[in-house]
């Protein structure tokens, strides 16, 4: 043990001088920062200006597609408006000419299209929470989880294509790295082997070097053993001393190789000569 | 008002945090995003920083749960999983010497968990209570966490060494 510690502190000892941040990305951290937590603290509204434009100009990602979402939705509202206006403009004319009224175009009173607080209430919700989400600190929340909610329509119009939610669900695990593993213990337990190889194969899949890793190679022995496959068990065990040569579940492993291993000869058809498994 | 200058605690510890996320295992590329990540919090927390602490062991904890979190979203989106990427890619290779190479190989078997003890004592020489006490981990875990991680760090960085690879 103390041999570990003497080795592992010398190895790490060539890690001590290690290469720091460039000048550049020092300034540019501390000004993110600062821009970040002043906002967040509301710092009065010249603070708040003076974040966003530092925010806006530091050419950060989050902080840059936040300025962009913004100006989207803005632009956004002023497309609507526009297009209201027309819309009532044409109208009127239209009515005018249909009427038969003498009164020349230029005359006709455009009706007032100053939109109703009501009808504004959804852009400017959106836009307000555009706006909230801009001035965040890039930390925490992230941008992505912020912004969810009001993009969530085209989300869920990609979504809608069969193949493509049928390969979304296929690229996802049912659950934590946790949860599979203990999924397949409880199948072990209960000598659902299906489930339990099922559950192990996915934790391949999704964690194959997770840090249950270990955990889940000492299932398979342990599966393997139980189900009698003893050649498999050892060719397995075989390869867990050597991958973890310290694992804690080495004694267990081997007890288990063992006991599956008498299980085995015991079951064996006994034969004239009183001894299991001898022709 | 914080209890501490942030600008000169940044200044001073900008280069200890930057090298930790290294050790850690935080890619080149996100680096001064997992900076700007800690120090935001150091920005927000250092009201309930208690005078006469010793700043470092505070600042490793914060990296630490930083690039933990980060791991998980990273894993969460599939963009890398733990152990696949090569070993020692939070460095461009230039910059890292032969026997680094080794050492980064050999801390990208453990888990990081075991990889901020075993960096925590025997590189920085923090004490197995001071470790507990950052990470909000027991004792006896620490001691675990550290025999553990540092029996799988050499043995890896000896196969590594033999040019054979250890987790495969």
């Amino acid at each position: 043990m103390n041999n570990h510690e003497e080795e592992s502190r010398a190895l790490l000892s060539s890690l001590s001088d290690l290469p720091g941040p460039s000048p550049q990305a020092v300034d540019s951290i501390l000004q993110r920062t600062l821009a970040g937590v002043g906002v967040g603290v509301g710092a009065g509204v010249l603070a708040e200006t003076e974040a966003s434009a530092t925010i806006a100009s530091s050419g950060t990602a989050s902080a840059t597609s936040g300025h962009l979402a913004t100006l989207l939705v803005s632009f956004k509202v002023k497309a609507m408006l526009a297009i209201g206006l027309l819309s009532i403009t044409g109208v009127a004319v239209y009515q005018a000419s249909q009427s038969g009224s003498s009164e020349s175009i230029s005359q006709i009173v455009v009706p007032d299209t100053t939109p109703t607080a009501s009808a504004l209430k959804p852009p400017v919700q959106v836009l307000l929470e555009e706006q909230e989400w801009a001035t965040q600190p890039a930390a925490t929340p992230t941008p992505s989880e912020k912004v969810q909610p009001t993009i969530k329509a085209p989300i869920d119009k990609e979504t809608t294509s069969p193949q493509k939610a049928k390969a979304q669900t296929k690229a996802r695990p049912s659950g934590s790295e946790r949860e599979i593993i203990q999924a397949a213990r409880v199948a072990i337990s209960t000598s659902d082997s299906r489930a339990a190889i099922r559950a192990l194969k996915e934790h391949k899949r999704f964690y194959s070097r997770g840090d249950l890793a270990e955990e889940r190679e000492v299932l398979w022995i342990s599966l393997l053993a139980r189900d009698a496959k003893l050649a498999r068990a050892q060719k397995r065990a075989a390869r867990f001393h050597t991958r973890f040569p310290n694992s804690l579940h080495r004694t267990r492993i081997n007890a288990e190789i063992e006991a599956a291993t008498k299980k085995h000869e015991n079951n064996k058809p006994v034969t004239d000569s009183g001894l299991p498994g001898q022709q | 008002m914080g209890k501490f200058n942030f600008e000169e605690v940044y200044r001073d510890n900008i280069a200890y945090l930057w090298r930790t996320l290294q050790r850690l295992g935080v890619p080149a590329a996100d680096l001064e995003d997992r900076a700007h990540d800690v120090f935001s919090i150091v920005h927000r927390k250092q009201d309930s920083f208690e005078r006469g602490r010793t700043i470092r062991p505070w600042l490793f904890g914060i990296a630490f749960r930083v690039a933990s979190d980060a791991r998980k979203r990273a894993r969460h989106r599939e963009t890398y999983q733990l152990g696949q990427e090569p070993p020692d890619s939070n460095l461009p290779h230039d910059q890292l010497s032969t026997q680094r190479q080794i050492v980064m190989a050999g801390l990208a078997g453990l888990s990081l968990e075991q990889r901020a003890v075993v960096v925590m004592h025997d590189l920085d020489g923090y004490t197995a209570p001071e470790i507990a006490g950052e990470l909000q981990i027991a004792l006896n875990t620490v001691y675990s966490r550290l025999r553990l991680g540092r029996a799988r760090f050499v043995m890896a960085v000896r196969a590594v060494d033999r040019g054979e690879d250890y987790y495969e």
